[in-house]
Parts: C-alpha cells; structure tokens; sequence
C-alpha cells in the first residue's frame, strides 16, 4: 500500500512540480516531493476540474438533474446522465424500468463507452504503445499514428464515431441529449435507425477484435516493462450481476483485495456509504475515497477497466469472454495489477460493448414503444449508481418538500482513482528521476502513467490543445533550481539555477 | 507469463484501403440517407454546404460557452448552405463532418485576445499534443488530410474574447462584448449570398 502522504516529512523534501498550463486554472499538476537522497517520497496530482460539482446541481429541480450534469463533463456526459436518470426514478418510485427502456438505456451506455474507450485508445494512448515512451514527440502522436498505421487510426475514428451515432440514435443527439427521463426513455429507437446501426455493427465487432488484439499484444510483448512500469498491487471495486458476471448498467457492488479474495460482494448500491467514505487533504480539490472497513491507510482501492475484468467471474459475451481468459491468464491469481494493463481490459470491454450492441440491435424488444413505468411513492432521496468508462460512478440526490434538489453528492471515476494515481506516478518518478535534475525522459514516463488510467483532465471544458508542462524542481527553501518546459508542440526548454 | 503470441496483431496486418474505403462509404451513405447516423439533432446539416460552423464548449462554464451561443443564433437564422456543427468538445470524429463542406469556419472562446473578435485563417498543423482528449482546429484538419488522402477544405478560426470559466457562471463582460461583435461579423457574412462567403472570410481574415 502506499505511504500515506500525510506522514511524510515535508521539510526534508525538495519540490519538483509539474504544470500544465491551460486557459483553466490549474487544469492539471503534478507536485514530486522528494528527499535529500532524490527518493521520491510522494506524488500529488492536482486536479481541480470537479470543484463545484455539487454546487451547481443544488436547487434545481430534480427532473432537470439528468440533462444538466451532462454539462459537467465534455467525455462522458452520458454516463452521468444515467446515473442522475437512475437517481431520480428512486426519487419518483420507478426504478424498475419497462424492458425496453432499460434495454435502451444499456444501448446509449454501451455506445458511449465504446466511443470513449476508443478515442483514448486509438488518440491516446497508441502512440505510447507504438513508438515508445521516448520516441520523439514529434511522431509520438496522432499524426505519426496516421503516417505509421494508418488503418489504426482510421479505425480509431470510425469507432468513436459508430459510438457518437448509437447515442444520437436514442438521445436525439449527440450532446445533452434527453433520453433518460424519471421512469424511463423518451423516445423509442426506429426501425429505420436500428437498421442503420445494424449495418456496420459486425465492422464495429472485426474493429473491436483487432483493438484488443493490438493491446493484448502490446502487454506481452513488452515485459517486463509492461507489468512493472508504474505498478502496485490494491484493492478492485466494481459492479457486478447477481451471478457474477461483468456488469455495466446496474449491479451489485463488489470489491476484492489484490490476491483476488473478496473484501463484499452483492452490495446494494443504495447502501454505498457503508461500505465507501471519503477523506479530504488540504492539498487537493478531489477526495480520496477508500473502503470503509479497511481503513484509509489499506483501504484505497481502483475503478475503472482494470478493476472490471480484475473482479467480475465472466463476461456474458463470448468474444468478450474469450478475451477475458487469456487476460486472466496472465495475472497472479488471476489480478493484473499494471497500470499499463488497463489499456488490455480497456480494450477487453470494447469488444463486449461492441457485441451487446449487437445482441440489443438484434433484440425485438428494442424496436418497443412502451417506455415509461409508472411512478410510486416519492423518495426525498435517490441513489444512482453506474459503471461509467473510467470506473464506478456514484450520484447521490436529496430534495426538498419543493423537488429542489438541497443535497448532492457525487463520487466520479476519476475521484475513485485518485490514490492510485499518485501511487503510480510516485514509483515511476522514483525509477526514472536521474538525481536530482529532471528531465524529458521522466516527463514522458510520467505523463504515460497518468494516461493509463484515462483521467478526466479536460472533462469540463475543452483546451484547444495548448496544454504546455511545466516541471519545476524546488529545493524546501522554495527555490527553484531547475525547470523544464515542454510546449504543446513538443519542444523542451530548461532553466537552471544550478 | 505467456510470451508465445504473434509480433504483429490483426489489426496491423489489416488493409488500409479497406479502413480507407470503409470512411467513404460510410460518409457518402450518411450524406443520402438523412438517418440518425447521418443528421445528429445538434447539426443543422445541408449536403455540400457552402459554409459548415464548428462551434464548441460548455455553456454551463461561462464564457466556455461563447461557441454554442453563437452556434444556436445561426441556426436560428435557418441560411440556406451554411450547416452548424455544434459539440462539447471538438474531436477527431468531426473529421468525417469536414467531408462534405467547401469550407469551415471554427467560432471558438479564446483567451489569445484581449478582446472582441479575431478572424484567423488558418491550415493543417501538427499540434500533437495528446495529453488532452479533445483536438485543435488545426490539428482536425491535418487528421483529415492523412486519413481522407486529399486536401482540407479551405478554413478559419474565429477567435472571440473569453475570459472567466467557473462552473455554473454566465458568460462575464468581457464574453457578452465579444460575443455581440462575433455576432455582427457572422450576420454580415451569412447576409452575402453563399458563393461570396469564402471571398468574405478571405478579406477578413488575417
């Protein structure tokens, strides 16, 4: 487990800084806190995107809640419109959905996560797999994947784009659309759109395949490196289906410690904070959420792809499945515990979001027009729980005798992640930091960490690509002795004090 | 730890005319069909129009959402060949929406002005960053280049001041100023006739 950042000794520890600088304030950073024999010693990412979440949904009305938090995140909007849609059924007594509803509802999920998974695979993330951690930054991006592998990326956008269409399809459109409703969907899927999805869906399929191919290779090919790099054991937690079985929509949850025993299983989500708290550091906007009966200090634990395929007994689509073996496989006691296997799993739930598409397309209950459960007694509380792209999100609502909604509080995947993040950067710092002076090198390793993990850093605005990273080494007076600058077209500048 | 698994995956072994052909098709289809997959409710789509809009970003983040604003009062004026693109996030899927346009006019919140309006011409680049999920203007453009295999239709970047993006906040000063002289800008354009808007974003822009 990781060193609890709280008891380390800041006095001895020199300051090495890392900024990118956006037009939004402090749109991401890494603080490095070393000591005098250039341990690293702790690892803090900044992240100040989910300031004021709560806020800005208090005293709206709890029928507006599930289009306007779509507004919180540019990546995954549809993921928090879900899991506010399944908040306010609680809060309307209409949780259990008409079938078709709900299968509506799985398909915009499985859609989004297929389009989100892959534009951070294919956009993201190959390059780093493709070239190298320290190949040049001027071919080390979309751009020297277009050259290299063209049918990678063009792949990599058709998919993200069949992913756009599924949630255009049933929310009317591609952003802030309103398909979700308390107690159901608001229009039906036509004929004419399921056909038109169908006939690319096994394309998507042989894609998906391919994805998880390139991945799984990746992950192989490369060990050690692979499964060392960055890499610490932790606890998993997810949802599941009463059987076990891989669950994105809405399950029980489940957490299991690294040597695969389980910590609970079959947990209501409405039950959540028994079992989840959350600790706040003075030093970061984002809490630190851990399991409950294990404490903070053992207790952190991750979401997220890695944390799926780590936990659940089998996938519930054969391709999916079989992937899910050969990943197993590879594990100690079946856990894969890298960073960089995240991009496997990742990978893993493409090719089952592509084939439920598929199995929902193909389900007559699809084409239904009953849409709408009727309401029962109302709640002044609803709990909405969901496996989003990164990982479990949790949205929690309480009203007012005038449906205004008077508390909110929301866990999202990033949050859930957020020990292990630091955890990670903290060794692959620590393996990579040449002395005391920082270098390019270490900025790349760095940066392919974070990557790993697929956090939402530019979730709520857009950045226009100017995201420049600032490393700053300070001494524990303050002073800065050495400052490395890599601007968005990849160039290094370095200033030192030395 | 297995370690007996082929060098190259399927998907390197795959055709790139095959991925390549696939785009196209599916682009021509979308473009005949008028089906979900081809007209998203948040465009205002016209088949080969003269003009298409990007216009991006959060309106619930204050002067982040100076494209949308503006977006949704071109639509409103309803021009016969313009087509308006409106999105949270510029990504690497809009490439398939520059298939169709003669040229594009990205309307984006900046703060690379003090204030007003700027319009900048602008070209294919490598902007690599990805650490970001989202993509420039520039960078779409030379995506659309290596995937397309042919030039990137003719485009511009409206620059309009922004300065204040807290959750939850109107747009600020500063956005309500330049947002009515983008405005201006864009009505006198729209109020040419369509064959004269790419002479106009020439004059105009720097």
């Amino acid at each position: 487990m990781a060193t609890d950042p709280q008891e380390v000794t800041r006095d001895d520890m020199k300051r090495i800084v890392i900024e990118p600088v956006s037009r939004v304030e402090g749109h991401g950073k890494v603080t490095l806190l070393a000591d005098d024999d250039n341990v690293i010693q702790e690892a803090r990412l900044h992240i100040v995107e989910f300031r004021g979440f709560e806020k800005f949904i208090q005293g709206r009305p709890y029928w507006d809640v599930p289009v306007v938090v779509q507004r919180l995140c540019g990546i995954c909007p549809v993921s928090h419109h879900l899991a506010a849609g399944k908040a306010i059924d609680r809060i309307e007594g209409a949780e259990h959905l008409t079938p078709t509803a709900k299968k509506l509802r799985e398909l915009v999920h499985f859609g989004q996560i297929l389009q989100s998974h892959a534009l951070h695979f294919f956009h993201l993330a190959s390059p780093d797999l493709l070239f190298g951690f320290d190949a040049d930054v001027a071919k080390r991006n979309i751009f020297g994947v277009i050259e290299a592998h063209p049918e990678i990326a063009t792949q990599g956008v058709m998919l993200r784009k069949y992913g756009q269409e599924v949630i255009a399809a049933i929310c009317g459109k591609r952003i802030h659309g309103t398909g979700a409703i308390p107690g159901g969907m608001n229009k039906p899927l036509t004929q004419s759109e399921r056909d038109t999805l169908l006939k690319d869906i096994d394309q998507i399929v042989e894609w998906s395949l391919a994805a998880n191919a390139l991945a799984r290779d990746y992950y192989l090919n490369n060990q050690p490196l692979a499964v060392e790099f960055g890499t610490m054991t932790s606890n998993y937690l997810g949802l599941v289906r009463p059987d076990g079985a891989l669950e994105l929509y809405d399950g029980k949850l489940r957490a299991k410690d690294k040597d695969d025993n389980m910590i609970f299983d079959q947990q209501s989500d409405q039950n959540y904070f028994d079992y989840i708290r959350e600790e706040v550091r003075s030093w970061s906007y984002m809490k630190f959420p851990y399991l409950t009966q294990l404490g903070s200090e053992n207790g952190w634990y991750r979401v997220g792809p890695l944390a799926r395929v780590n936990i659940c007994d089998y996938i519930n689509t054969p391709l999916a499945e079989e992937a899910r073996q050969e990943y197993k496989a590879n594990g100690e006691n079946g856990m894969l515990h890298a960073p960089l296997a995240y991009h496997w799993a990742r990978m893993i739930e493409l090719v089952h979001c592509a084939e439920k598409i598929k199995e929902l397309l193909n389900d007559p209950e699809i084409l239904g027009t009953d849409l709408m459960t009727r309401g029962g007694e109302r709640q002044s509380t609803g709990i909405g729980v969901i496996e989003a792209t990164r990982g479990t999100l949790f949205h929690h609502y309480e009203i007012d005798e005038n449906d205004l909604i008077k508390k909110a509080n929301l866990i999202v995947s990033t949050t859930n992640n957020n020990q292990a993040m630091n955890e990670s950067i903290r060794r692959v710092a620590d393996k990579y930091l040449s002395g005391n002076e920082l270098t390019e090198g270490l900025l790349n390793n760095i940066e392919v960490a974070i990557r790993a993990y697929d956090p939402c850093l530019s979730c709520a605005t857009h950045a226009v690509g100017k995201m420049p990273l600032i490393v700053e080494l300070q001494n524990t007076g303050g002073e800065v002795i050495d400052r490395l600058q890599k601007d968005s077209n990849g160039e290094i500048s370095q200033e030192s004090a030395r | 730890m297995r370690r007996d698994v082929p060098n190259s995956s399927p998907i390197l072994r795959s055709s790139e005319e095959h991925s390549r052909d696939y785009v196209t098709r599916r682009i021509a289809e979308s473009g005949r069909s008028g089906g979900a997959a081809a007209r998203p409710a948040s465009t205002a789509q016209a088949p080969g129009a003269a003009l298409t809009v990007f216009a991006w970003g959060n309106t619930a983040r204050a002067d982040d959402g100076i494209g949308p604003i503006l977006a949704e009062r071109l639509r409103q004026k309803d021009v016969p060949g313009l087509t308006v693109i409106e999105d949270h996030q510029l990504n690497i899927e809009h490439v398939t929406d520059l298939e169709e346009c003669e040229a594009a006019l990205f309307i984006d919140a900046s703060i690379a002005i003090e204030e007003g309006c700027r319009l900048e011409r602008i070209g294919p680049s490598n902007d690599g960053n990805f650490s970001t999920h989202a993509i420039s203007p520039q960078a779409l453009l030379n995506v659309y280049e290596k995937t397309m295999k042919k030039p990137a239709p003719d485009a511009w970047l409206l620059h309009v001041a922004a300065r204040e993006f807290e959750l939850g906040a109107e747009p600020g000063n500063t956005a309500k100023q330049s947002i009515e002289e983008a405005h201006r800008f864009l009505e006198e354009l729209v109020d040419h006739e369509p064959s004269d808007w790419r002479e106009q974003l020439v004059r105009n822009g720097v």
